[in-house]
């Protein structure tokens, strides 16, 4: 592989959903060392987390935030195409972890035209692996959170304006507030557990040895991971079935074919 | 033989409402009619006959710790009943150093159970007792709780609760199952006849009427079989004549009485192992199971003796008049003209509606000491085998 274009987990930071005025509002990831851009991604969490992860592996990238950023020299940067592109002194001279744009000095810049080694070509693969992953994942769990939230919302609302009233009605009681906070609390079990599961798959790519695994023994791991008893996959299934059949599209992230 | 089969022998409940996840082949409609018994059994998972025949796909003979007393005509009255029961587990309570623990929905059948513990134990000591409630239970009777409960008693979400072996060896746990049975059976089922003003007329008469209202896919069209009506009302009506009672129990209202009364019963007394659990892989001694059965509020002879004679006294014409007795018994203590008048039953919510504790995790059978079986592929492959053999 020359250029990441040709990974199959290769993705544009532009994409077709994207409205017009939005269509800046990406992040990059730079190689400090290297001044280069690795990833342009939308999803600032996830870059965060990914940094993290490239972190523990002695890895040091500063977030860059596109939107704030002057990049007028090359105003299409894309994912095909950032690795020949770093930035001006300002921004690396400093190991911030999210750059300071603000400065005005701070501009998109050709990268030295020194070679990229495959190991780099190996790392930057390994990213957009993991991003890609965690985006289709994070797409699916934001998916079914926003459906919770949304069933439920009007039960918080009537708990919200019951608490009220009860505490006009039934003065210095203490059950009621308790008893409130409690029910409330248990209507948000599923979605606490679906951070459960969250975080779970988090700490899963943040334990990976990084360096020394390739994306195939990565993802394999990881389809291990998820069959693991301790991963609790059949309880994920019976939870969040309805109305997407939550685990039919983990198992089609994870290429899996489900057994019935 | 199977584990699974040496378990169901005794099992205590195989929940009707889990059973649609065996997909059963409609080779006859049997198996379908019993998992549509469901619906007519609201917050109750289980149906089996204490008394007379009554197949089922299990065939698991009823507990005798449930077993109906002698059939027989009492004068007590409701009053002194509930006085009584309530100063022999307040008793109880003290000389085992348990505390008593009511599960109050906020329904009559609660209300009367924690009314007669307040009007019998000197308030002095009436830390001994712990009402296990939710925000519905203090919406149903919300005055009650005002006055009685609030700052008053210990409560405990019932949420909070785990039914364990432990928490039965420090409570006494009492609720107000199987009311219905007592205190006149829920009216959605016969409601047809009540607005004609034919309730109380004998069932014999209306027979295929009663077979007819219970045809009608109401609640789950799926599962709906042509034939259901005809099965079911045969089934009861069989039995009640088999067991000597049909020139006793005449009318529409009687026949409803003894759906509870013979075939509800026995789990309806059980409700918290199943919808009080948090675990259900914990398990209970016999003897525990034994003192819950014994401690369990309405299950004495007396009680049941005060039901079967009062039947035509608790239903009359009037159905607003429904459970009359027991509200003026909750009446005389709290003196709430409104709710003597007005208040009327209102179905009974399952004591646990979270949804993580809910269907998807609910087993599919219990043991014979309440630890719940989820559903692996010999535990459905078994009951779906006992299932599909069903002949009615």
């Amino acid at each position: 592989m020359k250029n990441i274009i040709e990974s199959s987990n290769y993705f544009s930071v532009y994409h077709d959903t994207v409205l017009n005025n939005e269509k800046y509002n990406f992040y990059g990831l730079l190689d400090i060392k290297q001044n280069r851009f690795y990833i342009l991604h939308r999803n600032h969490s996830l870059l965060k987390f990914l940094q993290l992860v490239l972190l523990k592996n002695f890895y040091t990238f500063s977030i860059v935030s596109f939107k704030h950023f002057n990049f007028n020299a090359n105003k299409n940067i894309d994912n095909y195409d950032c690795i020949n592109w770093g930035g001006t002194a300002e921004l690396t001279s400093s190991l911030e972890l999210e750059a300071n744009t603000s400065l005005y000095e701070a501009n998109l810049i050709k990268a030295e035209s020194t070679l990229l080694t495959n190991h780099d070509l190996e790392v930057q693969e390994k990213m957009f692996f993991v991003m890609n992953i965690l985006t289709k994942l994070d797409n699916l769990f934001k998916k079914v959170r926003e459906h919770e939230t949304d069933i439920k919302k009007p039960m918080h609302e009537g708990y919200n304006e019951l608490k009220k009233y009860l505490e006009i009605i039934c003065p210095n009681d203490k059950n009621i507030i308790n008893f409130i906070n409690e029910e409330n609390k248990q209507l948000q079990a599923k979605l606490l557990e679906l951070d459960t599961y969250w975080n779970r798959i988090l700490l899963f790519f943040y334990n990976i040895d990084f360096r020394n695994n390739s994306i195939e023994s990565m993802f394999n791991s990881f389809k291990e991971h998820t069959q693991m008893p301790e991963f609790e996959l059949e309880r994920f299934r019976r939870l969040y079935q309805r109305p997407y059949d939550a685990l039919e599209q983990l198992y089609a992230i994870l290429g899996i074919s489900r057994e019935y | 033989m199977n584990q699974h089969l040496i378990n169901l022998k005794n099992s205590p409940c195989i929940p009707c409402n889990r059973l649609s996840i065996l997909k059963t082949s409609n080779k006859t409609p049997y198996a379908k009619f019993w998992m549509r018994t469901q619906h007519l059994l609201i917050g109750i998972l289980d149906l089996r006959a204490r008394s007379g025949t009554f197949t089922t796909p299990w065939n698991i003979p009823s507990n005798p710790l449930y077993k109906i007393p002698k059939f027989k005509i009492i004068n007590d009255s409701l009053k002194d009943l509930l006085d009584a029961r309530a100063v022999e587990i307040y008793h109880k309570a003290k000389n085992t150093n348990k505390k008593i623990a009511v599960m109050w929905s906020g329904g009559i059948d609660s209300t009367a159970v924690l009314t007669a513990f307040l009007k019998n134990i000197p308030i002095v000591d009436q830390n001994i007792i712990t009402v296990v409630c939710d925000t519905n239970s203090i919406l149903e009777n919300i005055e009650f709780y005002k006055k009685f409960i609030s700052n008053k008693l210990t409560c405990i979400h019932y949420r909070t609760i785990n039914l364990t072996e432990e928490f039965l060896q420090n409570y006494i746990l009492l609720h107000g199952d199987p009311g219905d049975c007592l205190f006149g059976p829920s009216s959605p089922k016969y409601r047809h006849f009540i607005d004609r003003g034919q309730h109380l007329e004998p069932w014999k008469k209306h027979l295929n009427k009663m077979k007819e209202l219970l045809e009608i896919p109401l609640i789950d069209p799926a599962s709906y079989e042509p034939g259901f009506g005809e099965w079911y009302v045969n089934k009861i009506t069989n039995n009640l004549e088999e067991t000597g009672q049909a020139d006793y129990l005449t009318s529409i209202v009687d026949w409803w009485f003894w759906t509870y009364y013979n075939f509800k019963w026995e789990f309806s007394c059980q409700r918290p192992f199943a919808y009080l659990r948090r675990d259900f892989t914990t398990t209970f001694s016999d003897n525990t199971i034994k003192e819950f059965a014994q401690n369990t509020f309405f299950n004495t002879e007396k009680f049941q003796q005060w039901g079967y004679s009062n039947i035509k006294k608790n239903v009359s014409k009037d159905f607003s008049l429904h459970k009359k007795e027991v509200k003026m018994y909750i009446h005389e203590f709290t003196k709430e003209s409104n709710y003597l008048e007005y208040k009327s039953k209102l179905p009974a919510r399952p004591a646990n509606f979270d949804l993580i504790v809910s269907s998807p995790f609910q087993p599919v059978y219990y043991t014979k000491n309440w630890q719940g079986i989820l559903d692996d592929s010999l535990s459905i492959q078994t009951l779906k085998v006992l299932l599909e053999r069903y002949r009615g």
